[in-house]
């Protein structure tokens, strides 16, 4: 379905509004040095990690770091070359955080040569491309929002390339090549996908214009809502099936197309740097997981002297304060302010929901927010999946957590329902 | 300013009471100017009541202490009769506020209204002690704080107007005129049936509370024969018990509906 006369256009208009650009005016490019990056375990929820490496080992750029204890095939892999300084634990022994001091930033030319003995099928052969370079774990499932199983199947893939707030990269201001690989990126996932591929866009220009009949552009606008995936997912997915879909970022789709076009994998990441705290908003490409302290060094503004600024990952409705940048986010926010502290659901006395008219509004694709809410809060997870929770993720509950009185962070009980689910630890 | 900004945020259970109480302020002025000081030791008693059983709660349970029970307590002001004995006040106070709002775990987690659960008590407990009667001037009373709390955004505005709507065009095609009920359907509305904490979940929910308890109340009062008080009591009581299953039918059977944009 191309061309913008016959693109499909959902608009959805509950819950919040999309943050606008912060500072207002024109975006500056810029190069920063990072010092710093790191691998979070929990950006990759429902997996079980072994690290492949110790405290003081130099690795490179593209070295397997992590790899999942079920299935070998999966990894996650160093964004830069460094030195390895902190391997951090959390509960049950999960990986809480690989921290890497960076010595530089190069980019991985991708061994061709490596996937000679590979399956000679398409779909094999794309698979065993994304499992080498890492980029598999980009792939994500719905329901639960887990790492894709390369096992698996899905009829359908979601491409989320919208930009929810103004602070967020615009993939329509990519560059000439980059849409080339971009959409051979989307190609190779039309290999993987049984019926499409659906790019979720803003714009009114497709991002796609090849003739691969499964890929089909539709249009989103309006409120916040209406850029997060759950949102696209619920829009377009076929209603008579139940069948698990895969998703995927479109920075993440543009590096399997440079790494099918170019035979390099990039895991530098396009990012905007803003916020209400911001000198200047600028634009940087810097490698996944960079040292939030080292993209906002120099560019912090203090509107009233003492006041304190927070450095979230991500925008700041569903952002969250971080060392680092997390994997799938491409906006750092500096917000003015100390962020609520949220209360963690465990032995802390939470308040009670105020019943707002906003809130029944909240969520965009006709899931009762109320009802959702309160049954996270008293842990019925079986209220909360027969209410759809399962097809929903942390971003989609952020504005309820802004939101709500209760003081209760609902992307942490989600998470715990979810995890509940999957039939993972809670 | 700043402190009347944070008000109608009602960013707190707490910002919600005291936003009720202010707005009860008037209400409660229009039984004064009437009842004159005789209301003063039913004032006095009920405040005592309704707070002093929060406080035990709280305390036995180690909770931070709250002063929610402030707005049962001017509520059930507005509703009790002024002759009423002390004791059956205090004694129907305490047993409302335990059933309807403590045992559940204070304000915000139960689904009944304490003031309608102890106004309930009184009607069955007390043959003989008949609510007062709510007058016109009552509801004017009412009207900003019906729009106080719709500006804060914790007003059931669908079950409002859903309430209202059926009561005007029943009573017009009945032809018995709504000024004997104006009061009590307007009183009990804002400040009984519409408490968001005792509302439907769901949109449509709380259309069909409205509704519902519109009937309800227009069957009991019988057109202005028997007691409108009274009537919108029963009438938010029966249907604050039928709510979640309201609900439950909105999520579970009617979920199937939900129509894309």
């Amino acid at each position: 379905m191309n061309g913008p006369e016959i693109m499909q256009h959902f608009v959805f208009r509950n819950g919040l509004a999309a943050p606008p650009s912060q500072p207002a005016g024109q975006e500056t490019e810029k190069e920063l040095p990072v010092l710093s990056v790191a691998i979070f375990g929990s950006d990759y929820p429902g997996s079980k990690w072994t690290v492949n490496a110790k405290e003081g080992d130099r690795v490179s750029c593209g070295d397997a770091v992590l790899r999942d204890r079920h299935d070998h095939r999966i990894c996650v892999v160093s964004p830069s070359a460094g030195t390895i300084t902190a391997i951090e634990r959390g509960a049950r022994r999960t990986i809480a955080r690989v921290v890497m001091e960076v010595d530089q930033n190069v980019e991985l030319p991708f061994d061709c040569e490596l996937l000679k003995d590979e399956p000679d099928s398409d779909r094999a052969a794309v698979i065993a491309f994304l499992l080498r370079a890492g980029l598999w774990p980009a792939l994500r499932t719905r329901p639960f929002d887990l790492v894709a199983a390369p096992d698996g199947t899905a009829a359908e893939i979601f491409v989320n390339a919208c930009h929810p707030t103004g602070n967020s990269p615009n993939p329509a201001l990519m560059y000439q090549h980059e849409f080339r690989w971009f959409s051979r990126g989307l190609e190779a996932l039309g290999i993987m996908a049984g019926k499409s591929v659906h790019v979720c866009q803003s714009s009114e220009i497709p991002l796609y214009e090849g003739s691969d009949p499964k890929i089909n552009c539709v249009r989103f606008s309006g409120a916040y809502c209406a850029s997060l995936t759950s949102t696209h997912v619920h829009a377009v997915k076929n209603r008579s099936s139940n069948a698990t879909v895969w998703t995927i970022g479109w920075q993440d789709v543009l590096a399997i197309g440079q790494m099918l076009v170019s035979g390099t994998v990039s895991w530098q990441r396009k990012i905007v740097v803003g916020g209400d705290a911001a000198k200047t908003r600028l634009s940087i490409r810097t490698p996944v997981g960079s040292s939030l302290r080292d993209l906002s060094s120099g560019n912090v503004h203090h509107p009233s002297g003492k006041t304190p600024v927070t450095v979230l990952s991500g925008d700041p409705i569903a952002g969250a304060v971080s060392s680092h940048l997390r994997r799938f986010d491409d906006v750092a926010t500096l917000s003015v302010g100390e962020v609520d502290a949220a209360i963690a659901h465990g032995s802390e006395p939470v308040r009670p929901i105020i019943p707002k008219n906003r809130l029944l509004n909240a969520l965009p694709f006709g899931k009762p927010s109320l009802p959702i809410m309160r049954a996270l809060l008293s842990n019925d997870f079986e209220t909360a999946h027969r209410l759809g929770a399962d097809w929903m993720v942390e971003a989609d509950v952020a504005q309820l957590t802004r939101q709500c009185a209760s003081g209760a962070d609902y992307g942490v009980l989600l998470r715990r329902a979810l995890n509940s689910y999957a039939g993972q630890p809670a | 300013m700043s402190a009347l900004r944070e008000l109608f945020t009602a960013r707190s259970v707490g910002n919600t009471t005291v936003l009720t109480a202010v707005t009860l302020a008037p209400v409660v002025g229009v039984g004064l100017a009437a009842g004159g000081t005789v209301l003063l030791p039913l004032i006095a008693i009920v405040l005592a009541s309704a707070i002093g059983t929060e406080l035990v709660f709280r305390l036995a349970r180690s909770q931070p202490l709250t002063y929610h029970g402030v707005t049962t307590a001017l509520v059930l002001v507005v509703l009790l009769p002024s002759d009423i004995a002390l004791w059956q006040a205090a004694s129907m106070t305490v047993l409302g506020v335990t059933l309807g709002e403590m045992i559940f775990g204070g304000r915000g987690f139960a689904f009944l209204n304490a003031a309608v659960v102890s106004a309930a008590l009184i009607i069955t407990s007390f043959p003989g002690v008949a609510l007062s009667e709510l007058s016109s001037g009552h509801a004017v009373a009412a009207l900003p704080a019906a729009v106080a709390l719709l500006l804060a955004d914790i007003l059931p505005w669908r079950t409002l107007a859903t309430f209202l709507t059926a009561c005007l065009i029943v009573a017009g095609t009945v032809g018995s005129g709504i000024e004997p009920l104006a009061g009590a359907m307007l009183v009990g509305a804002v400040f009984l049936l519409c408490d968001p904490f005792a509302s439907a979940q769901t949109r449509t929910g709380q259309a069909f509370q409205g509704l519902f308890a519109a009937v309800i109340f227009l069957w009991l009062a019988d057109g202005g024969q028997a007691s409108a008080t009274e009537a919108i009591v029963r009438s938010a009581l029966v249907t604050a018990l039928f709510v979640p299953l309201f609900d439950h039918a909105v999520l579970f059977i009617g979920g199937r509906f939900d129509v894309r944009p």
